[in-house]
């Protein structure tokens, strides 16, 4: 399970295409996106903490718990991307760029892309209340989106928008407060450029 | 040589700008070589585009070139952690710039004029939607952009615009305006902003 979320990660942040593998093209992939490196200490996160055959081996626990905690606040301090571990997130999310990106408890779809300065969370002092969003959407840079707030399958968010209402699918958003512009707005490329 | 000419022209306008007292002038030298201020991520810049001035395309196979580059790359990787700040290697900064020491920058452009100022959460790049024309933007002389500001697509900004905090620029603006909002929209026109270049504080 972490192995293929893992590589479904990759296949989205590698630039050669999902075709090839291998180490050399692991590592060349891992160099160069920070978003990589923070999906993958994400996913050991899951796995250490979301997993229930290893509440009986606590032993486990003791020993990777600590190993999470010190490379998530290093990923935290060097690039700016701190992704909570309550969040759910789909495989094969695409993070472009690095700071000052916040994902806290939500739940995330499949092959969805996150851009810089973007904000993802609930709002305080209610009772559920964190976003829902689908599959294939993309979310451009210096985005908000709080609330209890539904984003549906194949929506794109564009640039610098406030999300304050749900959002219906294959549509486009822009500003703030954001705002339906286009239905029926096809983002495969878009998706495509950033996860070639 | 030309490469430590733009240094010192960087270095004189950070000063300026930032009101540091005169008696550590002479240690801003000093600040190009350790990651402390976006100084720093200039000179990596400069560094990349003298390289490639240097060693052109034809030398891409040299010894020197390969180390040069090298050295290069680690020192904007030690700009992404240290200063969150990162410069795209074909951008063409005119002479003076003063980034913001906050972070969170990503420089994209085309072509950025002198006597330019950058703050913080500011990205500056390609814009990629559908009918766009995948370019990116040219700014003019004497811009001042607010923090947390986007510019991207295939645009022209002319001398002395001020955008404000926050906006979302995806237009032509013409010299001397004054832009806000998102969807950006030209609030006043024909204002001089040369008070707000004298200083990097908001």
């Amino acid at each position: 399970m972490l192995q293929q979320d893992i590589k479904k990660d990759l296949e989205s942040h590698s630039l050669s295409g999902p075709k090839r593998d291998g180490i050399f093209e692991f590592a060349k992939c891992f160099i160069f996106n920070y978003g990589l490196q923070a999906m993958i200490v994400y996913r050991l996160g899951q796995w250490i903490f979301n997993r229930q055959y290893i509440q009986r081996f606590c032993f486990m626990k003791l020993i990777f718990s600590p190993i999470y905690f010190v490379l998530n606040t290093g990923i935290k301090y060097m690039y700016g991307i701190s992704i909570s571990r309550k969040a759910t997130i789909g495989p094969g999310l695409y993070i472009g760029h690095f700071g000052n990106i916040r994902i806290d408890k939500c739940i995330i779809g499949e092959n969805c892309s996150v851009q810089q300065s973007v904000h993802i969370g609930p709002e305080k002092g209610k009772g559920s209340n964190s976003p829902k969003i689908g599959s294939n959407v993309w979310i451009g840079g210096h985005v908000t989106v709080f609330g209890k707030i539904t984003i549906a399958d194949g929506a794109t968010v564009s640039v610098g928008s406030n999300v304050t209402r749900d959002v219906p699918g294959n549509c486009l958003v822009v500003g703030n407060p954001a705002r339906v512009v286009n239905k029926g707005y096809d983002n495969t490329k878009l998706l495509g450029l950033t996860q070639k | 040589m030309k490469l430590l000419d733009t240094l010192a022209f960087d270095i004189d306008h950070y000063y300026r700008i930032n009101n540091i007292s005169p008696f550590f002038k002479p240690l801003l030298f000093l600040s190009v070589l350790f990651p402390l201020n976006s100084l720093y991520c200039l000179a990596v810049h400069r560094l990349g585009t003298w390289i490639n001035h240097k060693y052109g395309y034809y030398q891409k196979g040299s010894l020197i070139r390969g180390g040069l580059k090298l050295f290069y790359w680690i020192g904007r990787y030690i700009c992404i952690i240290f200063c969150k700040i990162e410069i795209e290697e074909n951008v063409e900064l005119v002479s003076s710039l003063c980034l913001s020491n906050r972070g969170g920058i990503l420089l994209g452009a085309k072509k950025i004029g002198n006597n330019c100022i950058i703050h913080h959460n500011v990205t500056i790049g390609y814009g990629f939607g559908l009918g766009q024309k995948m370019e990116r933007p040219v700014l003019g002389n004497d811009v001042w952009v607010g923090p947390s500001s986007v510019i991207y697509g295939d645009i022209k900004i002319g001398d002395g615009v001020t955008i404000k905090a926050n906006s979302i620029v995806n237009k032509n603006i013409p010299p001397h305006c004054v832009v806000g909002g998102n969807p950006v929209r030209i609030e006043e026109r024909g204002v001089d902003n040369s008070r707000l270049l004298m200083s990097s504080t908001l």
